[in-house]
């Protein structure tokens, strides 16, 4: 499509594809518009025949962009303003600078609560994955009725998250929970193990690695494609299990474990459910998570900006943790398609 | 709907329920969220009187709302931000002050209150006029099991000292998880009312006072940690474990402990738990009454409604009238009018009385009036449930900071305070 015959476009809707090239040369065309019958152009009909396709597109994907302007970044936007504001649901929001961010410098129960987030994050991250790497190994074997086995163990995993579990939870490491029944016969003495402040969060921790399916799930895909002929080949060599796993499997799976790395870091930050249901955060905070302090702040105390400020300390934390696994990700997953090993 | 009745006057939304356990002036203190049989009860009952009321005036029709007390507080305040609360809604002592401060009520002073108490009024009237009216009476004291204390020859304790040598005394005598009290250390309640005992008044006032009593504050965690320290009161992995009202969880129920406070009108909900076990009594006392007088709930009306007037009106036939007296009866503690009090008085129960003797003797022992606190404002947020004060008496709970330690970081807090 040349310059030229840029006008006659006008009338006629444009394809997408010659849209962008019309858009990409618009300022070309109106120096160069010397074509056969030269409409009058007013400045609204041309920024209308820049956008003309654009448009469209945007139509069809309206449902989904409506919904993201006002629910999602219309109220993010709201809370980046109130994190520096008094706002307390109940009277008008009062611009107070960085007022909030200074008072969190000083909160105990915020430096608690991040000490918290993160032994939460680095224990129960690893132990998922751990847990989800073995199951998913068990069950990549040619054995009969394995996808029996696949759907009884990934069954926990649908039901997982859920309140219900959260509350059997609580009552299976309760004061009379099943747990109890246990101990005695290890030589341990019963408790309540959810009451105990060193021994909350691991309740909780356990509770996360148990809902291993999804990242099973994933493992066992990847572990689907690894070709098996690397395994001939090295056990032709003489390697035994133990280094077929270390020197193939674990490099071969690599970019699988990075990204259950990354969405299970993610979500781990933003773990709330269990700690809410089961302990309330307590006892004396010991598993008053992030995202429960915050929603405390939010909906316990109503200091509303004082909890914006939060949720974006939050996000630069994530942002970080993410950034952070990216960069160190370079140095050991290995992606086929560059042909070579991790550096 | 309802609401497009033709010529129907909107009188709606009456009644949002605490379908929790009753009682507790903390905010979230129905977190037992298991219905009891006190409760439940009153939810019928409230239908039936609304059924009646609407019988006997057509033109107003009800769109009754029942909610769990957990959250009640988060919608209500939307829906003030909005001007939109029901016309008629439940109030609660502890966010009264920063309601009526804020125009979110109606002045509710045209309601006949002449047979109400003016105490208890009082603690519903904000600069002189009347926001939100009390719908029952409503005492603190405590809840003791009286087979136990029968079979082992013992009597409820009436005072603090007597409390704390009754928890050495008993402890020999019960089975090995088996204790008098919890730990009191972490319960806020409890150590209000030893200060009160010692007539030291209430450790956070309506006013927005800190008025801790350094030397009653370190008497009091010092001697639970004795106690504590002896195993005379559950370890505190037990009394986390703790959830009122809860069939499997609450200590009462379970005897694992033989006293809680208790108030008048959640001796329904402990009773369901162990039928004819429990006894009430009043709060220990010392140099004064340990215990309090209060409202069970309040009802508010909204300054926007249009049905203000018919609100009003209903809100003063339900405190004030004989039929609805007759199918409301004790559901909201005692009455609050002393005519229907003595028109009901053949009709107790054996509960209802347990109930009405609590409060006499505690009006009679000289209990004060309750003091719903500060609220949140101006930093007393921190003394919130589980925040920074909570925290602090959990840490001295589990030995992580000693009384002195403890109150050397309340002072802290004290400082943040406007």
């Amino acid at each position: 499509m040349t310059t030229t015959n840029h006008s006659q476009q006008q009338a006629v809707p444009l394809a997408p594809s010659e849209a962008a090239e019309v858009t990409g040369r618009a300022p070309a065309g109106q120096q160069l518009r010397p074509g056969p019958r030269p409409k009058p152009q007013t400045a609204f009909r041309r920024a209308l025949s820049r956008y003309n396709a654009p448009f469209a597109g945007f139509l069809f994907i309206s449902p989904w962009l409506i919904g993201f302007l006002l629910l999602q970044l219309w109220p993010i936007i709201q809370s980046f303003y109130l994190s520096f504001t008094d706002y307390n649901l109940l009277d008008q929001a009062h611009w107070i600078g960085t007022k909030n961010f200074r008072q969190i410098a000083h909160d105990r129960l915020f430096f608690n609560s991040l000490k918290v987030t993160f032994t939460y994050v680095l224990t129960s991250v690893p132990l998922k994955l751990a847990v989800a790497l073995l199951v998913a190994m068990l069950l990549n074997r040619a054995v009969r009725g394995i996808s029996i086995y696949r759907t009884l163990i990934y069954l926990p995993s649908l039901i997982g998250g859920s309140i219900a579990v959260a509350v059997l939870w609580r009552n299976i490491f309760g004061l009379d929970g099943f747990i109890n029944k246990i101990v005695p016969l290890l030589g341990i003495a019963p408790k309540n193990w959810i009451g105990t402040p060193t021994t909350a969060l691991a309740t909780l921790v356990i509770l996360t690695a148990w809902q291993f399916g999804s990242a099973m799930i994933i493992f066992l895909a990847g572990l689907k494609q690894i070709p098996a002929e690397l395994y001939e080949a090295s056990s032709v060599d003489g390697a035994s299990k133990l280094r077929q796993f270390v020197t193939i499997t674990l490099p071969m799976l690599s970019p699988v474990i990075l990204f259950n790395v990354v969405m299970g870091v993610i979500n781990a930050f933003q773990t709330f459910t269990s700690a809410f249901i089961i302990t309330n955060g307590g006892p004396v905070n010991s598993t008053e998570v992030y995202a429960l302090f915050l929603y405390k702040k939010a909906f316990g105390t109503f200091e509303m900006g004082y909890a914006s400020a939060l949720a974006w300390i939050l996000l630069v934390i994530v942002a970080i943790a993410t950034s952070i696994n990216f960069i160190v990700s370079k140095y050991w997953v290995f992606y086929e398609s560059e042909g070579g090993a991790a550096k | 709907m309802r609401r497009q009745e033709r010529g129907a006057e909107r009188s709606g939304g009456a009644g949002r329920e605490r379908c929790a356990g009753s009682g507790g002036e903390r905010p979230d203190a129905g977190q037992a969220a298991h219905l009891v049989v006190g409760p439940q009860s009153r939810h019928d009952a409230t239908l039936k009187a609304l059924d009646l009321y609407t019988k006997k005036h057509p033109n107003v029709t009800f769109e009754p709302e029942f909610q769990g007390f957990d959250g009640y507080l988060d919608k209500l305040s939307t829906q003030a931000a909005a001007k939109n609360t029901p016309d008629i809604f439940q109030m609660d002592a502890a966010w009264f002050n920063d309601w009526a401060s804020s125009n979110r009520l109606a002045d509710l002073s045209s309601v006949n209150t002449k047979d109400v108490d003016k105490a208890l009024l009082d603690t519903g009237t904000y600069k002189g006029k009347i926001y939100a009216v009390p719908l029952g009476n409503n005492a603190l004291g405590i809840v003791y099991n009286k087979v136990v204390f029968d079979k082992l020859g013992v009597q409820p304790p009436k005072t603090w000292d007597e409390l704390f040598q009754l928890a050495k005394d008993i402890k020999p005598k019960l089975a090995k998880d088996q204790y008098l009290i919890k730990d009191l250390t972490p319960d806020y309640g409890m150590y209000t009312s030893y200060q009160l005992s010692k007539g030291k008044g209430y450790p956070r006032t309506q006013d927005g006072k800190f008025n801790y009593d350094k030397d009653t504050w370190i008497e009091f965690m010092t001697r639970m940690q004795e106690l504590r320290k002896g195993g005379f009161v559950a370890p505190p992995d037990v009394t986390m474990s703790d959830k009122g009202f809860d069939a499997k969880l609450d200590l009462l129920g379970q005897e694992k402990v033989m006293i809680k406070p208790s108030h008048a009108a959640e001796f329904a909900g402990f009773d369901s738990l162990k039928p004819g076990s429990f006894a009430l009594a009043p709060l220990m006392r010392g140099v004064e009454a340990g215990g309090w007088l209060k409202a069970s709930m309040y009802w508010s009306v909204n300054p926007d409604s249009k049905a203000k007037e018919e609100a009003m009106k209903f809100v003063d036939w339900f405190i004030n009238d004989q039929e609805a007296a007759d199918i409301l009866g004790t559901s909201r503690g005692v009455p609050v009018s002393k005519k229907i009090v003595d028109y009901l008085q053949p009709k107790f129960s054996a509960i209802d009385k347990a109930g009405i003797d609590l409060i006499n003797q505690t009006a009679q022992g000289g209990g004060k009036a309750f003091d719903p606190g500060p609220g949140i404002k101006g930093g007393w947020a921190k003394f919130a449930t589980n925040k920074e004060y909570d925290n602090i008496t959990q840490q001295i709970m589990f030995d992580k900071m000693t009384p002195q330690q403890g109150w050397e970081e309340v002072v802290k807090l004290s400082k943040d305070l406007q």
